[in-house]
């Protein structure tokens, strides 16, 4: 990694740990104090490419590269006119040859390619979409809209739930008070057994923190731990799940082979009549594959009782 | 023809030794025939995709061995019958001669195994024909006529079948020698002269390739004259 430093004092971030490097609209960068030297007066011009800078342009380098930092700058500047949403087009074609201007409008800047030509097009747009631009800057973007929502949503939820915990723990607290004060009025004002008393009272609290520990927490779920609402389908962002046009009900009918012969033993009777002591068992090998010697052996039988009923049309055959 | 029916029959063997898991190495199947055996090796090698093609990569044949097995496994479990083991002989020579006779194409398979199965109890003096009535077709008594007809077929199929003529033989080995088409025969000149220029330059013939293998009929007749 090479070191970050002022191009103009050469001040590393090695030798001045706490050196902040400070970048302007023209993708150059200093370092703090050379900004504050320098720009004394609130407004000069770039030491490097003579670009007339404003102090307050000045934004501390979050990239390595300050060339990112420029685009970003440069995007976040173009982004601002060039606001127009997908709905304000006809097609989606229309739109992504619109981002695609952007996107070239933004690559000409960074890179000081037809600077005057690209700041005139920008000029144009801005007097062309005047009304359009106003309008979207005033209007907050959908999603923003529904981030925040669920943002102000989950916190309204946190603070109830903890309010509901420190009221519990309130509450607990003033009832062992209670039970204690009971206690020693019990024990002041009775005339039973001091010790049996205590042993009543103990009884009892242990009796409760069963109940309370019983109790389940009384609150239904109607929601996930995410915050989203079970079979909730009121999300505009995403597609209700198309229905598909069902056809009739699936009906099982049991398989029943036409085997055009008498109907060979199933695979029960095959092992429990003794069809199976007439053939070799299988190995383990065999066994392994999933092959039981009373499969074959029920094969071997089907094949032999499958189509002995057969009777060839007539006319074919050979005469005999 | 296309095909000399020798060639063909030994990459049947060869295929079914494949289908029913008997595993044969093309140089022990080539040691079992007679005569070159590197060009059997390329005959056999080079039809058996061609003939596996053809059965539509169908490679069930539904034969009566597996039947008979059938029957005697049942036999010996259901009838009293003394050792049914000793049938056997008989069923394996009644079987090979049914392949001689059109009785595969005629009758179902388990008909067949049935009738060598009544074949050989009868050669050995026993009968069957309890079993037959009282067991297998005891539940469909109206059906019994039709396989008694069937096993009546077959074994008379077996008893006319004759030995053809050895000359009769010959005279057609001959004229087979004749007929064949030269394009796929693998001593012909032609055939030598067009595998050749498959393999020098694939590219500038993209048709000839086609024709290789399956029957193409304009090629079959241009064939046929060169070869007269």
């Amino acid at each position: 990694m090479e070191e970050q430093a002022c191009p103009r004092c050469k001040t590393t971030k090695y030798r001045n740990p706490s050196l902040k490097l400070m970048v302007n609209v023209c993708g150059h960068t200093l370092c703090e104090s050379c900004v504050d030297m320098l720009f004394l007066k609130g407004s000069g011009a770039c030491p490097e490419c003579m670009v007339p800078l404003r102090r307050n342009n000045f934004r501390v380098q979050l990239f390595e590269d300050p060339m990112v930092e420029k685009e970003v700058d440069i995007r976040r500047r173009i982004l601002r006119d060039y606001n127009k949403r997908e709905e304000d087009f006809a097609t989606l074609e229309e739109y992504n040859d619109y981002l695609e201007e952007i996107e070239n409008i933004i690559y000409n800047l960074c890179n000081n390619i037809d600077i005057i030509e690209t700041n005139k097009r920008i000029e144009a747009y801005k007097r062309d979409n005047r009304e359009v631009i106003q309008r979207n800057k005033t209007r907050v973007g959908r999603d923003e809209c529904a981030l925040e929502e669920l943002l102000e949503l989950e916190r309204v939820q946190d603070e109830s739930r903890k309010k509901e915990l420190e009221e519990l723990e309130t509450e607990h607290k003033k009832k062992k008070a209670r039970d204690k004060q009971a206690l020693i009025e019990e024990l002041m004002y009775s005339g039973k057994d001091a010790a049996t008393i205590v042993s009543e009272f103990a009884e009892k609290a242990e009796k409760q923190r069963e109940e309370e520990k019983q109790l389940p927490p009384p609150k239904p779920a109607n929601e996930f731990s995410t915050g989203i609402k079970f079979g909730q389908t009121a999300d505009p962002t995403l597609l209700p799940v198309p229905k598909s046009e069902e056809g009739p009900i699936f009906i099982y009918e049991p398989y029943i082979p036409i085997t055009e012969g008498p109907t060979p033993p199933p695979l029960a009777e095959v092992e429990s009549m003794g069809y199976v002591s007439h053939i070799r068992p299988e190995t383990p090998q065999e066994n392994a594959g999933g092959f039981t010697s009373a499969l074959a052996c029920q094969r071997a039988l089907q094949e032999a009782m499958q189509c002995l009923f057969y009777t060839p049309p007539a006319g074919i055959g050979v005469a005999l | 023809m296309d095909y000399h029916p020798k060639e063909i029959l030994a990459t049947c063997v060869f295929v079914a030794c494949k289908v029913e898991e008997f595993n044969v190495s093309i140089n022990q199947f080539v040691n079992n025939i007679k005569g070159d055996r590197n060009k059997a090796t390329d005959i056999v090698l080079s039809n058996e995709l061609l003939l596996i093609g053809q059965l539509n990569y169908y490679l069930t044949i539904h034969n009566p061995f597996r039947p008979i097995e059938g029957f005697l496994i049942d036999i010996k479990t259901r009838s009293n019958m003394q050792n049914p083991e000793r049938l056997r002989p008989q069923i394996d020579s009644f079987i090979d001669s049914t392949f001689f006779t059109d009785a595969c194409l005629l009758h179902t398979p388990s008909q067949i195994g049935l009738a060598a199965v009544l074949h050989a109890a009868s050669k050995e003096q026993e009968n069957l024909d309890s079993y037959v009535t009282d067991l297998l077709f005891v539940s469909a008594r109206e059906k019994l006529p039709g396989l008694i007809d069937a096993v009546r077929k077959i074994r008379m199929l077996v008893k006319n079948y004759q030995q053809p003529d050895r000359e009769k033989v010959k005279a057609i080995e001959k004229k087979l020698d004749k007929c064949r088409n030269q394009n796929n025969n693998p001593d012909s000149e032609l055939y030598k002269e067009r595998l050749r220029r498959l393999y020098t330059d694939e590219d500038d013939l993209p048709a000839e390739d086609g024709s290789f293998h399956i029957a193409d009929v304009s090629s079959d007749a241009s064939a046929m004259n060169i070869s007269q």
